[in-house]
């Protein structure tokens, strides 16, 4: 296991890690998320048909564990909801929580848009995150997502109006 | 092709120049965690976080600019007229399905062809052995009867519509290879190109698709995913998964999948049903997996807003009707329990039974056991053959079909 181990780390680590924490925004949530990610990928590799690249099945496995893990978040909240209205409040919530230290560095629009990801759904931050900020092509973010490369381009572009309309109104106010 | 202004391609450069974020755990000390973890016995003791979960109930208005032309007979036309988002991924799609979307729209009868067409060779409605309109309960005498999954799709090629052929002698698979070409689902006002993929073939736990690699194209995605649909509606109830074969027992190429031997068929699960319109004036219940975002349903609450949403460029309809409010209850295990405020257009009629049906298969997709629905302010016990105030059984199947001899 060890071979496989350091392989699939030297190779794919740093990556699986900056997309889940892009996705999380929290370095514990994330380390936690990778590791459940490393370990059904570790049992799974030999089972592992190469009918998609290597890189883009293991981050979908990176993808459904982190989804796994926002399915459990949504189940623990509706346990206090019980009843639950339409009229309920659920929506995107932009994070006030102090920005981790490598993004400090950043100038003050581009923290603005760091914060504003939040605001997205989460299928239009799993396209940006892996279009841009992990420079994927449409193709690979296609498979990863297990969608059509049209609604990739088609989330890719709603994502980009979106932060664009925040970013703006933003100024505005 | 999506266009970017400045400002667009400005937040494009500073998200590729956002920065690399990396573990703060050694790999030596990430290795013995995850060696650790998947030790035999033990127990895992992940730490917990809150996260918030971005809502899903935003929502993207997707603005409707185009009066839908009749009948959908003129496509090009619907491509230019559909500016926004989801006209431009339907588009995108029609011309990736090629000529074969475009032979589907021309064989789509005209309502007053069908209106004149004296021996139909279907019949969808008015069935003796089942009293709901657009499902089939196991109260009904038709759930006794064989049940064959058919999935159609709309003309438009953008959502899988099964229907349930009851009353058919003889099982499912020969059916699919006996009487399926001779299918004529353009007088229902539906598409079903897709079944010219093969021959299929029942061993004991298992089937077998015999692809016939002249007739298959599979180039796109969204060919694709119509063909992965389309088998995992009619076989995921009795199979985990489909063997994909050519003539001699070879794996295929089929496009986007690559080079494949098997399907495995991904339960169809957490859904909102709503109801399509076809041009030959017939209502079916249409199961849809997404949000108009394209998120797939979470919880049964996303899924109720959703199937209030009409999606007028391809016909469908709202199952729940604009403008109804209602309260949701779950605290009991295995319960939807739904309270409907007063409203105009809700009674002892065929929009409110067909919200009814719907409301059902979406409860059943989300694997609860019973629906209980109240109406506030409203002086009736039943709508159509549903009880007010009961524990509703959830349907077996839904659009029923029979073919006329």
């Amino acid at each position: 296991m060890k071979t496989t181990f350091d392989y699939l780390y030297d190779t794919y680590h740093t990556d699986v890690y900056q997309y889940i924490f892009y996705l999380v925004k929290n370095h514990q949530v994330a380390e936690d998320l990778i590791q459940e990610t490393f370990i059904k990928v570790l049992k799974a590799h030999k089972q592992f048909r190469g009918e998609s690249s290597e890189k883009t099945w293991l981050f979908s496995i990176a993808r459904h564990t982190v989804m796994d893990h926002f399915r459990k978040q949504q189940r623990e909240k509706n346990k206090w909801f019980g009843l639950f209205n339409k009229n309920d409040e659920w929506q995107q919530i932009e994070g006030k929580e102090p920005l981790p230290e490598e993004l400090l560095i950043l100038a003050e629009e581009q923290q603005l848009l760091y914060r504003k990801l939040d605001l997205l759904t989460l299928d239009q931050k799993n396209v940006i995150i892996l279009r841009f900020i992990q420079s994927m092509s449409i193709h690979d973010t296609s498979r990863i997502l297990e969608w059509t490369e049209s609604k990739v381009k088609t989330t890719q572009h709603r994502a980009i109006k979106k932060l664009h309309q925040l970013l703006t109104n933003k100024e505005k106010g | 092709m999506h266009k970017y202004d400045d400002q667009d391609q400005k937040i494009i450069d500073q998200l590729s120049d956002f920065p690399h974020v990396q573990s703060k755990l050694s790999k030596a000390a990430f290795y013995d965690e995850i060696n650790s973890e998947m030790t035999p016995n033990h127990k895992k003791t992940m730490r917990k976080k809150k996260i918030f979960f971005p809502a899903l109930l935003t929502a993207a208005v997707l603005a409707i600019v185009f009066v839908i032309l009749k009948d959908q007979i003129f496509p090009p036309q619907m491509e230019q007229a559909m500016n926004d988002d989801v006209a431009l991924e339907t588009a995108e799609n029609t011309r990736m399905t090629d000529d074969r979307s475009e032979e589907a729209l021309e064989g789509v009868m005209l309502k007053d062809e069908i209106m004149t067409f004296n021996n139909p060779m279907y019949q969808t409605d008015d069935f003796s052995n089942v009293k709901g309109h657009h499902v089939i309960v196991p109260s009904d005498e038709a759930a006794d009867l064989k049940q064959i999954t058919v999935v159609a799709m709309d003309t438009s090629v953008m959502y899988p519509v099964p229907l349930t052929v009851i009353d058919q002698q003889g099982d499912s698979v020969n059916f699919y290879n006996e009487q399926l070409a001779s299918f004529d689902f353009n007088q229902l006002g539906l598409t079903g190109e897709t079944f010219d993929f093969g021959v299929f073939s029942q061993g004991d736990q298992s089937v077998t698709l015999t692809i016939n690699s002249e007739l298959v194209s599979i180039d796109s995605s969204a060919q694709a995913t119509m063909f992965n649909q389309t088998l995992r509606y009619m076989f995921q109830d009795d199979y985990g998964r489909v063997f994909i074969e050519g003539a001699n027992g070879e794996a295929i190429e089929l496009g986007p999948f690559g080079t494949v031997d098997q399907f495995d068929l991904d339960r169809v699960q957490k859904l909102s049903y709503k109801y399509v319109r076809t041009s030959s004036g017939h209502k079916f219940m249409v199961p849809v997996e997404t949000t108009l975002t394209g998120e797939t349903f979470i919880t049964i609450d996303e899924a109720l807003v959703d199937m209030q949403e009409p999606v007028p460029d391809f016909n469908i309809e709202a199952a729940i009707p604009e403008g109804v409010t209602y309260t949701l209850d779950l605290s009991n295990e295995g319960e939807v329990k739904l309270t409907f405020d007063s409203h105009d257009g809700l009674g002892d009629n065929a929009e409110t039974t067909d919200m009814f049906e719907a409301i059902l298969m979406t409860a059943k997709s989300f694997d609860f056991n019973h629906v209980v629905i109240s109406m506030e302010d409203i002086d009736i016990n039943q709508v159509g053959p549903y009880l007010l105030d009961t524990a509703l059984e959830l349907p077996v199947a839904i659009n029923p079909v029979t073919i006329n001899q």
